[in-house]
């Protein structure tokens, strides 16, 4: 199969995305600039109206800013949380455990995303493991609220993206040549120094990768936010998620479908930018 | 003081992924009649009452044959695209290599709404707009993990095939896919687990009467979860824990998936 390169091999897959998302997605493009009438959903015109709304009303600005939050501090958690993980899978040399840890950490990726839920709203609802375990030590008179909050969809979403955090994270360590560790240890470094000045410096591209797909997952996530918030807890998502199957209003799905696309743009953009020239100071340093 | 902390708090994390899907697995065999864990009593009934739900077993269904009918297209479209993408020289090779890596980096919930405008013009709103949807899906893993596999063969082999006067589909038959097929088959079982338990795409686009499972549990954990929707969490859990035993045993997940 070498020398030709028959472009025939990759047409129909080409094709299959073009026309089965491609166009799909160029139909939201065109949704949102489209005046619908409420009763007879009927299209028309062209208008910036959505846009407009999405970008003045506080509706819309504090599920923006609200989403941006939430996916910040899974991010962060999930790296602070993951590390100890990763350094531990990293530093495992016997392969059948590190088998074992990887699997364990592609539980909460590959189960549903419904069936996470179900199990955190057994440990956090109002009946729930640690509520009862609260009420039996008499520390609590009343159920704490953890569903239908902020911190109980965080909570949830760490769960099921963190393992994407060490995974990358991971997969950094594991690149770092153990002559440098050892380099620094001769040198006099003290273990928490080697780690503070060589381990985290060179794990910090897995951080950003990883932190890149932990935030991107999160700040699109609509099924935790449903089901732990009970559709309280409004985020982006949500919205798109209600406006296109409870109220039909599919301009303003569109509109806030695009708006999202173009905050995971800027930030992508924005972290290639930063890696770039980390790596460029750090190369250009040694 | 270090070489101890840290296998404790990546102890911590382990248990605390873990406990949860064991705390489902407990809660599906309670006598109750609500939800609880730890479970009162021992009892099958929910099984049971699981398995005569029309809806609980028509979505299993739906999500068997869909994820079944969607992997085994995308590993068609897949692997021959990775076939084209594994050239050094290819035309367009990276344009179009992050071109079907691009449903993994567009937010889902909008892959989702644009599903839902296009395939409700298009009449697609049963179960071959939920096969179209989920090859999109499922199309960047095989692509994945056919291009990794390919990277690390030997490009001899094949060359002295052709050489000797085989024709490409004949290299392609006899000698690529027997050396890339761990590489396909761990492809193809990730995506049908990405397939299986998929929810935001397939909530979009698919209507109360053939709904595939992991939807019909999202409609019903809004009333109220009842101990067979339990019951029917653990079985996904189940099955979708013994694939991935499988796919490590064969293939081992890590190697073929991250890397």
């Amino acid at each position: 199969m070498n020398g030709r390169s028959p472009l025939t091999l990759v047409l129909p897959a080409t094709l299959w995305l073009a026309v089965a998302w491609g166009w799909p997605l160029v139909l939201v493009l065109s949704m949102s600039f489209r005046n619908m009438d409420p009763m007879t959903f009927e299209l028309s015109g062209f208008t910036l109206k959505h846009f407009r709304e999405v970008l003045t009303d506080s509706f819309y600005l504090d599920a923006i800013f609200r989403s941006l939050r939430i996916a910040t501090i899974v991010t962060i958690l999930s790296c602070v949380l993951g590390y100890p993980a990763a350094l531990h899978i990293a530093r495992t040399t016997s392969q059948r455990a590190r088998a074992a840890y990887t699997l364990i950490l592609l539980i909460p990726v590959m189960i549903s995303l419904v069936v996470t839920a179900f199990a955190w709203i057994l440990i956090l609802g109002p009946s729930g493991f640690i509520n009862r375990a609260l009420a039996s030590l008499h520390l609590t008179s009343e159920p704490l609220q953890f569903l239908n909050s902020e911190a109980g969809i965080i909570a949830v979403l760490v769960y099921s993206f963190g393992p994407y955090m060490i995974i990358n994270i991971c997969t950094a360590l594991e690149k770092i040549d153990p002559a440098i560790l050892r380099a620094a240890e001769l040198h006099g470094a003290n273990p928490r120094r080697v780690f503070a000045r060589v381990t985290l410096p060179l794990s910090f591209p897995g951080i950003l990768s990883g932190g890149l797909i932990v935030f991107s997952l999160s700040a699109a996530a609509f099924v935790t936010p449903y089901v732990i918030g009970g559709n309280r807890v409004k985020v982006v998502p949500l919205q798109i998620y209600n406006a296109a199957v409870t109220t039909f209003d599919w301009p303003m799905a569109a509109t806030l479908s695009i708006v999202l696309l173009i905050l995971s743009i800027l930030l992508t953009t924005a972290v290639a930018r930063l890696t770039e020239r980390r790596f460029a100071a750090w190369l250009g340093g040694s | 003081m270090k070489l101890s902390v840290i296998p404790l708090l990546a102890w911590t994390t382990y248990a605390i992924i873990v406990v949860p899907i064991i705390m489902v697995l407990g809660a599906s065999f309670t006598e109750t009649r609500f939800i609880t864990f730890p479970p009162a009593g021992f009892t099958l009934d929910w099984y049971s009452a699981a398995i005569a739900d029309r809806a609980l077993m028509g979505g299993l269904w739906l999500s068997t044959t869909v994820a079944l009918a969607s992997v085994l297209i995308s590993v068609c479209l897949g692997t021959a695209a990775a076939l084209y993408l594994s050239r050094p020289r290819a035309f367009l090779r990276g344009l179009l290599s992050s071109f079907f890596l691009a449903p993994l980096n567009v937010p889902s919930v909008m892959t989702a709404f644009a599903l839902l405008l296009a395939f409700t013009q298009w009449h697609l709103i049963n179960w071959y707009g939920l096969v179209i949807a989920h090859v999109i899906l499922t199309l960047p893993y095989i692509v994945r993990s056919v291009l990794v596999s390919l990277a690390g063969q030997d490009q001899s082999i094949e060359r002295a095939a052709a050489i000797l006067g085989a024709s490409p589909f004949r290299v392609f038959w006899l000698i690529t896919l027997p050396l890339i097929r761990p590489g396909v088959l761990a492809g193809a079982t990730f995506a049908f687990l990405i397939s299986f338990n998929n929810v935001p795409v397939s909530v979009f686009i698919s209507t109360p009467g053939s709904a595939p499972l992991p939807v019909v549990l999202f409609n019903r954990m809004q009333w109220l979860a009842e101990p067979s929707v339990a019951a029917a969490a653990a079985l996904t859990i189940v099955a979708t824990i013994t694939v991935m035993l499988i796919l490590e045993q064969r293939f081992s997940i890590y190697r073929s998936m991250f890397r």
